[in-house]
């Protein structure tokens, strides 16, 4: 008969087979299912249930599972890299930096294009002149005497010569 | 220095962190048969469970920095793996409409089957697979995820406290709970 005890019975199953009942509770358990056929056949089905869970079939993984899931992480980290750039706060100041950078290029660009060689507007032209002049013609403005600055040519320019803007204006 | 084969999963993980890719390829090694078990028993497809157990490795793969050696690396990935399985059970139930309300159980309460239809000499004899697999299908979490963890995966109570976030004595009374629904699902196969 099922009544609140075989209930309680029931409750005891799983520390009942993991052995892990007091004894008294035990010799409670063992005294029941002396009793009655109902828990009794209750345990032991629930023993068969048991064993057919531990001896379902392993479900294995494919044989490239290794291969695909390395393939997929290696794709993520690198797309992760440009998502982590993307996302920053560095990327717009980055971005920013590079505009700046190309705008000061294209301005410095139309500053110096003027002065540079063969512009009609220049009122300057290109000299080389030799250095021992430029060394002859230097205005003594540090305060040195000509003894103590001696400029050796071939230190000024790889081929012994001294780049010097001249104003062709008089 | 040790072989990666001879190392333990924590020690493992702990090379993974510093940058040794090997490390992790020995991990999935040791723990993808493992995890597709664990997951096809909650979503009974093998393709759908594999392409979880990948997503449970690329989880570890990108927060490998996020494991702290207070539990062990088993209880973490189990742990990753069951939440994304759960998940994606939710999502299947959104989808569709279970038919299954004839099965549901209560938490609380176990009624012991009926003493007439109890009938002496009862044996389970047939039970292919594909009937556990059904009756374990059919069993509301959080008993489902129990039975898988305790009478497939045989996992510790320890451990499995540590997966669910559950206290030990829970573990113990839902597992018995858990067989027990089982039982009475499986019933209908009685002799
Ligand atoms: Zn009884």
């Amino acid at each position: 008969m099922q009544n609140n005890e075989c209930s309680y019975i029931c409750e005891q199953f799983t520390e009942y087979q993991d052995q892990t009942l007091s004894m008294k509770i035990r010799s409670h358990v063992d005294a029941h299912l002396a009793i009655c056929s109902s828990c009794q056949s209750r345990f032991q089905e629930l023993d068969i249930i048991l064993d057919r869970l531990h001896q379902l079939s392993p479900i294995m993984a494919s044989p490239d599972f290794t291969e695909k899931l390395m393939h997929k992480a290696h794709q993520q980290s690198t797309e992760s890299v440009w998502e982590r750039f993307y996302q920053s706060p560095y990327s717009r100041i980055a971005g920013f930096a590079v505009a700046a950078g190309l705008v000061a290029a294209i301005g410095l660009n139309i500053w110096i294009e003027p002065i540079g060689p063969g512009s009609s507007n220049s009122n300057f032209t290109e000299k080389k002149i030799n250095p021992t002049a430029v060394y002859a013609n230097r205005p003594d403005s540090i305060g040195l005497g000509n003894d103590s600055l001696q400029l050796q040519p071939g230190k000024i320019n790889s081929d012994g010569s001294v780049l010097k803007l001249v104003s062709d204006k008089k | 220095m040790i072989e990666h084969n001879s190392m333990s999963d924590e020690q493992l993980i702990a090379e993974f962190q510093g940058g040794d890719e090997r490390a992790f390829v020995e991990l999935v090694d040791r723990y993808k048969d493992r995890l597709v078990n664990f997951v096809y028993r909650f979503l009974n497809d093998m393709t759908d469970a594999e392409d979880l157990v990948q997503d449970t490795f690329l989880k570890v793969y990108k927060k490998k920095h996020a494991y702290r050696e207070i539990a062990k690396f088993s209880t973490w990935i189990y742990t990753i793996a069951g939440n994304l399985a759960r998940s994606e059970l939710r999502k299947r139930k959104r989808r569709k409409t279970y038919t299954m309300s004839d099965l549901s159980f209560d938490d609380n309460e176990f009624n012991p089957v009926d003493s007439d239809k109890d009938t002496e000499g009862i044996v389970f004899n047939s039970y292919a697979g594909e009937e556990i697999m059904k009756a374990i299908d059919a069993l509301p979490e959080p008993f489902k995820s129990i039975t898988i963890l305790r009478d497939i995966q045989e996992l510790s109570y320890e451990d499995i406290s540590t997966i669910l976030d559950i206290p030990m004595g829970t573990v113990k009374s839902r597992v018995n709970r858990a067989r027990l629904k089982l039982q009475e699902t499986l019933s209908y196969l009685r002799e």
